[in-house]
């Protein structure tokens, strides 16, 4: 290869976010992040490496622990050509060095070099010492201000300091980057240095891909999970003696409603999980509050995803599927002696969604049997509800950066939440895209080989695509 | 049964390496087959899915790229079918051998061969059967014409014709007509032909191991499932062996006519008396009109004569052979025109047809664009780069370097000066930022900026001013000296760093090389022996090497401001010791001779508050250096509080200090912003005149930092010059506020340090939060 591969090195005083950089930009949350100082004590390599190809190298390296004295040793040197390498040659043995010439010496090594500064907070002494310090090096560098907070009082003396003595100056937040906000960081590596372009870019369309891939992978699942769900059905025998009582027929309805919704409630978790997966989390926490974190069935949920009324009507007609539901809803309603199947209904939210039945209620007749028959779902509302949650869910597993996980959600200074918007994606399609879907829904009720997917699928992918290049609002706070 | 020609054809291709690049049915079979498993891989177990990309991206480095890119770029049909081709291939052969011909595509290529032969052996049996039974001749009556032309050659006809019909109206309504219009093929011939798969494959799978018998048989739904995906490709499969059928139908039929017609004597007739043989010579001469550029009147077709002489008259017949005697060229005229019928009518219909269906097939499955779901999920798996960010656990490094202690009075010359022994290069613009934030309250502002400015104009100034100088000095002057003499020696490279400066700095002082030299010899005599006579000397050898004057010079002019300054401080207790200590740091380039002066009285000055606030008894005349009251304490501020500290909150930490250990503040320092402020601070300790040991030494330092090496160096040096003793208070305050410039250091970073102190074992070092916690929620 003519070129040697970009690497980088991700420098910064303890506790300046190195390591969540780091996790963000190579979507690794394997990557330790304490919230302790001086956690990354080696200087740890993170390849990126396409095809077995490795493309660009992020080195996580240790604070720096003796920046005066670097600097300092650095002035006295002027005249040396290469300081680092002199630096780290001179002091190698020196275990007080030891972490500043682990630093060093991937920059002695002809690595560029990313500072990482807290913008949120005051500059301080030892960051001007590093600052300077590193501008001596006379290495390829560009400087992140990671401002974990809505603190921005001193970002613009941050962009003054860093912007005498660095090619490039970018801010972002490490715990908050988005997909749009990482590539374009990468992006701006190409200005450091030009030899690197090429690669870079290389690397660049490598990421993009395979976040197409991975979208592509969500949308799958979402389809997947929406067709399971809608012709999903769940039916028992049951011999007629224990059914001779009223009670007992309450009974089994019962069982068999919370066994239906259970099923459900496990399709989607399991569909929730394979998304995260696409995306890459392991390590994954939901805010306690989040819509996603309540039950799928629940009342908070109806109301806050999915279609409203009047389009939910609109829809419902032109997709002519209405009248098959409407069907089904009167023959759940009269089927089973209505009385019974409302009174459960109203003993809880069970079989309700968005104040209508979930699901079609059957019972057939035989000799000395009855058999119960759950699903599939009818309830028009339903499935929009599932798609919005699954979008919503994708969308959070897309822009969960990866140098999240330490994050201090308690932190005094965080960003504050948006002014809640309780509106779901599909409520924001445009009313053909919506018909759309909902003739998508009702193929897949009655489990039709769907020739409505491949639309479906491109209206689901352009909705996560939106969220990915923060085109649409990713609702964090739902 | 079994075919071994087809999968040796499919050994063969793949031994000589042959590449297909065209699909066929049994490859999509096939195709749909992997695809169908690695779905249900990814439904099993969604983590499967790195596997999958890793093996469909080697599939398609291996195979694909070389061959695909070449022809198109990708994302386009073309691009994407070869690719997926090169790709089946590959899983192809990455097959257990012995599974290959089980594979569903071979089972139906198989199947479908079997099929083929099957119909087309009923076809020619059927043709021929119903071609004897039409030609039946009993010596008596002539076979009937018109009913082998009605059954061989017009039925025949409308079925093609019926055909043609539908496959143009299916490809002009295209889709949805298909399953009814297609229902012979869909309901008799596709069952007929996954029968046979099935079969077939029972038959292999009979003498296959157990595992592979299990894997194939839990393939056969597939095969079913699978077979409506493709549309017309999957419909051209069934119509194919249709036509095969009735080719073969109509070979059996012309091949038994002819040789019934050759070997045996049949006479034909015709009997019809609706038709006058002159419409039956037309309606001939019509049928015959393909054939009749080739062969005329008379052999492809019969003549008038001929025709009027075939026909059966059922009288003539009934009342006795005898009398009648047609013509037997007559009778046998027709042979001819009826094999030409049934070749032009039967025949030729139907090989078109079937050259059709397989044209067709193969242009529906050149049209194939592999876009549903799953083909292009693996399209995609191909086509995208892995991206491997390897999650190698980290393994923890060695910890912070906690620094050893150090000899009691010496000092770790590498970090105290610059870390080499260089001298003759002199650090340029140590701190360019220092100079620009003064933040140290007005009097000082006032200082710094006169250093620098005085020393370019007034170097022609230079002589007169000496003498007052000379008349500030002697009360501080003369009593610091012993002192610094004795502790001289311990500084030498600062000594030197601070040589070096001057020329740098000062470069209006054009002389600045011949500096050094001189200067060193003034600067010992200045420092050591200051009492006036020798300051006088001092002065004037830069008398006689004018070149020198300057230097000297200025620093007597800056003396000036200094005195005139230290008044006011005396009065204003705490801000002054700081102030005065700040600037001494940035004018580094000075010589020495100022700052020595400097920062004596300085330290005396600061004496004084300390000593008016306990005991009056003025011995600051008495002391040599800083002066400590028993409960009074050295203040190391780092530069980072210093910075933001307005002169309001000194107070406030004094109040602070003297609340948390009850001390008083001596004199205080800034500390953090490089050596020789290092240096500067461990100076004036050494120096401090201590009326009560050990020395007690508050260092203020900002806490929201965490603690690194180079802290708890300093720590140690301070230590090393304070003795062992030495009551050392580390207070830490939280990230400084607008409204709170001392806050309180969160629980988090106290710990923080508290562990890194706790690794110093240093038994007099306290470390404490200067500012007690805020009492809500404290974790």
């Amino acid at each position: 290869m003519a070129v040697k591969i970009p690497r980088l090195a991700i420098m910064g005083h303890p506790n300046a976010g190195k390591s969540s950089v780091v996790a963000t930009l190579t979507e690794n949350d394997q990557v330790a992040i304490d919230k302790r100082a001086g956690t990354t004590t080696e200087s740890d390599v993170y390849p990126v490496v396409i095809d077995g190809v490795t493309v660009i190298e992020f080195i996580d390296t240790p604070g720096f622990q003796n920046p005066n004295a670097i600097l300092e040793w650095f002035q006295a040197n002027l005249d040396t050509r290469d300081l680092a390498r002199a630096f780290v040659m001179a002091h190698r043995a020196d275990p007080l060095f030891a972490h500043d010439c682990a630093l060093l010496e991937p920059v002695a090594e002809g690595a560029g070099i990313i500072l990482v500064v807290d913008g949120s907070k005051r500059i301080k002494e030892k960051d001007r010492v590093e600052i300077e310090l590193l501008r001596l090096t006379a290495r390829p560098r560009m400087a992140i201000l990671n401002n974990l907070t809505n603190q921005d009082r001193y970002m613009s003396q941050w962009q003054d300091a860093l912007s005498k003595a660095f090619n490039s100056v970018r801010e972002f937040n490490a715990h908050r980057a988005t997909y749009s906000e990482r590539i374009k960081l990468l992006e701006a590596l190409k200005s450091i240095d030009q030899r690197w372009e090429a690669l870079l870019e290389n690397a660049i369309d490598a990421f993009k891909k395979d976040w197409e891939r991975r979208t592509d992978q969500a949308v799958g699942a979402i389809i997947d999970l929406l067709k399971d769900a809608l012709s999903y059905r769940v039916s028992k025998t049951v011999k007629d003696n224990k059914i001779v009582f009223k009670s007992g027929r309450d009974r089994v309805k019962a069982e068999l409603m919370t066994e239906f919704e259970n099923g459900l409630r496990h399709m989607e978790i399991a569909a929730q999980a394979q998304i995260r997966t696409h995306f890459r989390h392991n390590v994954w926490n939901v805010a306690s509050d989040s819509i996603l974190n309540q039950d799928l069935l629940s009342n908070e949920v109806g109301e806050a995803l999915g279609l409203s009324r009047r389009q939910l009507a609109l829809v419902g007609m032109a997709a002519g599927a209405a009248s098959g539901v409407a069907i089904d809803l009167a023959t759940a309603g009269s089927s089973l002696g209505s009385g019974a199947f409302f009174g459960a209904a109203a003993g809880g939210v069970l079989g309700m969604v968005g104040g209508r039945v979930l699901a079609k209620f059957d019972i057939e007749r035989a000799p000395g049997t009855h058999r119960f028959t759950v699903g599939p779902v009818t309830n028009p509302r339903f499935p929009f509800i599932l798609l919005d949650r699954s979008i919503l869910y994708s969308a959070r597993a897309m822009n969960w950066a990866h140098g999240r996980q330490a994050a201090e959600e308690d932190a005094p200074n965080r960003v504050p939440e948006k002014v809640i918007d309780k509106r779901g994606f599909t409520e924001e399609l445009s009313s053909a895209e919506q018909r759309e879907l909902a003739r998508f829904f009702s193929a897949a009720r009655r489990g039709r080989d769907l020739e409505r997917e491949d639309l479906c699928r491109t209206v689901i992918k352009n909705v996560l695509r939106g969220v990915a290049l923060s085109e649409i609002d990713s609702r964090g706070d739902l | 049964m079994k075919f071994p020609y087809f999968s040796a054809l499919g050994l063969l291709a793949k031994r000589l390496g042959v590449t297909r690049t065209e699909w066929t049915v049994s490859d999509l079979i096939d195709f749909e087959y992997y695809l169908e498993g690695d779905e249900q891989v990814l439904r099993e177990q969604p983590a499967a899915r790195k596997v999958l990309a890793q093996r469909d991206r080697a599939f398609h480095l291996d195979h694909a790229q070389n061959a695909a890119a070449s022809t198109a770029a990708p994302h386009t049909s073309t691009h994407r079918r070869t690719s997926l081709r090169h790709w089946l291939t590959a899983r192809r052969n990455s097959e257990d051998p012995r599974l290959s011909p089980l594979l569903p595509g071979a089972a139906f290529a198989s199947a479908q061969q079997l099929g083929m032969l099957v119909l087309a052996v009923s076809g020619f049996l059927i043709g021929a059967t119903v071609a004897s039974a039409l030609l039946s001749y009993d010596g008596h009556r002539p076979i009937d014409v018109s009913s082998y032309i009605l059954l061989l050659v017009l039925v025949q006809f409308l079925f093609a014709g019926v055909a043609v019909w539908m496959w143009t109206l299916r490809s002009l309504r295209r889709s949805d007509e298909v399953r009814g219009n297609a229902w012979l093929l869909m309901q008799v011939i596709r069952p007929l032909l996954t029968q046979a798969a099935q079969w077939l494959q029972r038959q292999r799978l009979g003498r296959a191991s157990a595992d592979i018998r299990e894997r194939a048989l839990a393939t056969q739904g597939l095969l079913k499932s699978q077979f409506t995906i493709y549309g017309p490709v999957a419909y051209f499969p069934l119509l194919i062996p249709a036509q095969m059928f009735g080719v073969a139908f109509n070979i059996g039929a012309i091949m038994t006519t002819i040789f019934l017609e050759l070997f045996t004597d049949l006479a034909f007739g015709w009997g019809s008396a609706n038709f006058h043989p002159e419409t039956v010579y037309d309606l001939a001469q019509m049928i015959a009109l393909p054939w009749s550029g080739i062969f005329g009147e008379g052999v492809g077709y019969p003549t008038l004569a001929q025709i009027t002489g075939s026909q059966i008259h059922l009288e003539q017949w009934a009342s006795g052979a005898l009398v009648f005697h047609p013509d037997s060229e007559h009778l046998r005229s027709w042979r001819w025109f009826l094999v030409l019928a049934v070749v032009t009518y039967g025949l030729l219909p139907r090989l078109i047809l079937l050259t059709l269906s397989i044209l067709m097939e193969r242009l529906a499955l050149a049209r194939l664009t592999f876009t549903h779901g799953r083909s292009l999920a693996l399209y995609t798996r191909m086509l995208t780069p892995i991206l491997d960010t390897s999650t190698t656990v980290m393994t923890a490094g060695a910890e912070m370097p906690i620094p050893a202690p150090l000899l009691p009075h010496t000092r770790r010359l590498g970090l105290v000066g610059p870390l080499s022994t260089k001298t003759n290069e002199p650090p340029t613009n140590l701190r360019p930022w220092r100079e620009k934030t003064p933040i140290a309250p007005e009097p000082i502002v006032e200082l710094k900026p006169q250093p620098v400015i005085d020393i370019q104009p007034k170097p022609i100034a230079a002589p007169e001013p000496a003498p007052p100088v000379i008349q500030f000095e002697p009360e501080p002057i003369i009593k610091i000296e012993p002192e610094s003499i004795i502790e001289q020696p311990a500084q030498p490279s600062f000594i030197e760093e601070e040589f070096n400066l001057p020329p740098v700095e000062s470069k209006p002082i054009v002389e600045s090389e011949s500096l050094p030299p001189v200067i060193e010899p003034k600067l010992k005599s200045v420092v050591e022996i200051e009492p006036e006579p020798i300051i006088e000397e001092s002065f004037q050898p830069p008398f006689e090497e004018e070149s020198n004057l300057s230097s000297p010079v200025e620093s007597i002019i800056e003396l000036k401001p200094t005195v005139e300054l230290k008044p006011p401080p005396v009065i204003e207790s705490k801000p002054e010791p700081i102030i005065e200590i700040v600037p001494m740091i940035e004018p580094e380039p000075e010589p020495e001779p100022i700052i020595e002066i400097e920062s004596k009285p300085i330290e005396e000055l600061a004496i004084e508050p300390v000593i008016e606030s306990e005991s009056t008894a003025t011995s600051p005349a008495i002391e040599r250096s800083t002066y400590f009251a028993p409960n009074a304490c050295l203040l190391l501020i780092h530069v980072d509080v210093d910075d933001v500290l307005e002169s309001e909150d000194r107070p406030r930490l004094a109040q602070l200090l003297l609340q948390l250990t009850g001390w008083q503040i001596g004199a205080s320092v800034t500390f953090g912003a490089g050596s020789a402020m290092t240096a500067r601070a461990l100076d004036i300790l050494e120096r401090g005149q201590w009326q009560e040991l050990p020395p007690r030494l508050a260092v203020i330092q900002d806490g929201s930092q965490p603690p690194i090496t180079e802290n708890l160096l300093f720590l140690r040096e301070l230590r090393a010059a304070a003795g062992v003793q030495a009551q050392m208070l580390l207070a830490l305050i939280g990230d400084p506020e607008d409204d709170d410039r001392l806050p309180p250091l969160r629980a988090f970073d106290y710990t923080d340090w508290q562990r890194k102190i706790d690794q110093m074992a240093d038994p007099y070092l306290r470390l404490e939060m200067l500012a007690p916690p805020s009492n809500d929620g404290e974790d």
